[in-house]
């Protein structure tokens, strides 16, 4: 949970980092979050989800409703051979990240499958959670210590989805320290 | 849901352009575009910019209703009103979310049809024997919500719950659909069991008559499934027993005696009262608030299912409310991404997907 890491992460610009209103509500009100994260009841108010103008919003309604469609039509997913199914959240972070431009930070690999594999051209990629601290260290945004640490072994303890391995090596190059999930 | 490529030359020609046009503002081939009206479907960075060049929507280019994966009859209300057409169309949303899940099921099982012309009294009371015996409810026991759902199970009826849209959550408890020719019946969580049996009946009842070749209410159909559910929930011995219990009782004592009865075998007050009024007892019986104060003794499905928001006992209990359900989006593990595992549960804010789903994975195991 990068929030903890860097609670200005969605209010401060330099830490390049938006999220939806579903995420964000979900961040605020489900179970996950209130008994898993206890943490994240006194930051509710750094979670600020995105504000984009009208004729952005109508884009990401028309990418919205183009996604809906191709998932109701059956698009087949050429890694696994299976169905794409995402959820309306997922799909609202596709279209949100396909018009604006960003980079998608999901543990859901079905989703940036979907993105790369229909959108090709406007996709700019994904990057895990580890990526983004080390770009928030590179940057000189957060300087990484002991609290940090722990907080970060807490991925491991919480499951996070696995850390690619590259990032990893990186992570401990610029930190001296081990990430200590998978 | 399919693809209809002709539309791609039909409207090029409305705006008065060319194939040839269309494509090179797609930066795409005149055979890349030929494919597209052939029936391959655009990849959806070129749908995007296609429906901005043809000033048109993306649903614009695919056939919801040709191939019927999805139906949702209109159906009526809890207040016997019928389906406003929003509420059609918030319950066809809904079942959407699993057209996927179910294009990738197992095919469905026989499931017993029934095909009755004259919609009478006598068939309904034959149909609700036949409902009672597939349940193997004992005799002269009303329903309670297990049985309801034991039912839905033995019927090879998906039975999947949801909190409904502010929309229509409280004009419907639960609705029928079919989907990719499975037969699902979709349950409001927020629903008192109370509520729920007769509602499930009907629901049921709706699902194995499948004979309506339009998808138009029909207030006839609707009696009858009401006149089954009647009869499958309260049997005659049953009626005849809690009539004789209050023969003879002034009014109040009738109501006391009739929430006793309905406490103990938990269903409604409601429900046996209209039984009695059909054979001519007590037709002016009114029960106040009686009704409203027995089922705060009762949950609702959420309450149940999530109770402790304990992820084990979420599992125990879907599996015994809903064993299809749940079997077959364990078959989609671990593939499935937790949102749309979530949404599939209608897990909400109650309850961690993640927990839910490594303790579906360990029960698998």
């Amino acid at each position: 949970m990068l929030l903890r890491i860097a609670p200005e992460m969605f209010i401060d610009e330099r830490f390049e980092c938006v999220t939806v209103k579903e995420v964000h509500d979900e961040i605020v009100q489900t179970t996950k979050f209130k008994s898993k994260y206890p943490w994240t009841r006194d930051l509710k108010n750094k979670i600020k989800p995105l504000s984009v103008p009208q004729s952005k919003k109508d884009e990401i309604e028309h990418y919205f409703s183009t996604i809906s469609a191709l998932i109701n039509y059956g698009i087949i997913n050429k890694t696994t051979g299976r169905l794409f199914d995402l959820s309306f959240p997922d799909r609202k972070i596709a279209a949100n990240t396909l018009v604006l431009g960003c980079k998608i930070s999901s543990g859901d690999k079905d989703l940036v499958t979907f993105c790369r594999q229909e959108f090709p051209k406007e996709f700019n990629g994904a990057v895990s959670p580890l990526g983004i601290i080390i770009h928030w260290i590179e940057q000189g945004l957060i300087i990484w210590d002991d609290t940090k640490q722990k907080y970060l072994s807490d991925w491991s303890e919480n499951r996070e989805h696995p850390q690619p391995d590259k990032v990893k090596a990186t992570f401990k190059k610029l930190t001296g320290r081990k990430y200590e999930g998978s | 849901m399919s693809w209809n490529g002709s539309k791609i030359k039909s409207r090029t020609k409305e705006l008065g352009l060319t194939l040839l046009k269309v494509a090179e503002k797609l930066e795409v081939t005149r055979q890349t575009v030929n494919k597209w009206i052939g029936g391959q479907v655009p990849r959806g960075q070129h749908l995007v910019s296609l429906c901005r060049i043809l000033d048109t929507k993306p649903d614009y280019f695919f056939s919801p209703v040709a191939d019927s994966l999805i139906s949702v009859p209109q159906h009526r209300t809890v207040r016997k009103k019928r389906e406003t057409l929003e509420m059609k169309n918030a319950s066809y949303e809904l079942a959407e979310q699993y057209l996927n899940l179910f294009r990738q099921a197992p095919s469905p099982i026989m499931i017993p049809v029934v095909r009755i012309k004259e919609r009478n009294n006598e068939n309904a009371q034959k149909l609700a024997e036949q409902l009672r015996f597939i349940a193997k409810i004992p005799q002269g026991k009303p329903f309670d919500f297990k049985f309801a759902f034991k039912l839905l199970y033995e019927l090879g009826i998906y039975a999947i719950f949801r909190s409904f849209p502010d929309s229509f959550k409280k004009n419907i408890y639960a609705f029928y659909s079919k989907i990719c020719d499975q037969r699902v019946v979709f349950i409001n969580s927020d629903t008192n069991i109370l509520d729920l049996i007769f509602q499930l009946l009907h629901e049921t009842v709706h699902a194995i008559r499948d004979e309506q070749t339009t998808l138009v209410y029909d207030e006839e159909e609707e009696n009858f499934c009401d006149l089954v559910a009647n009869y499958t929930q309260f049997p005659g011995e049953y009626v005849t027993n809690v009539s004789l219990c209050i023969d003879g009782c002034g009014p109040g004592m009738i109501i006391n005696k009739l929430k006793d009865v309905s406490s103990k075998n938990a269903h409604s007050i409601f429900g046996i009262c209209a039984r009695l009024k059909a054979i001519g007892k007590y037709p002016n019986i009114s029960i106040g608030g009686a009704d409203t104060n027995l089922k705060r003794g009762f949950h609702t499905i959420e309450e149940i299912l999530f109770e402790n928001n304990d992820p084990r006992q979420y599992i125990k209990m879907l599996k015994e409310l809903s064993p299809l359900f749940i079997n077959l989006i364990s078959k989609q593990l671990p593939d499935c991404s937790e949102k749309k595992f979530a949404e599939w549960l209608g897990l909400g804010t109650s309850i961690d997907a993640k927990a839910v789903m490594e303790e579906l994975q360990r029960a698998k195991e």
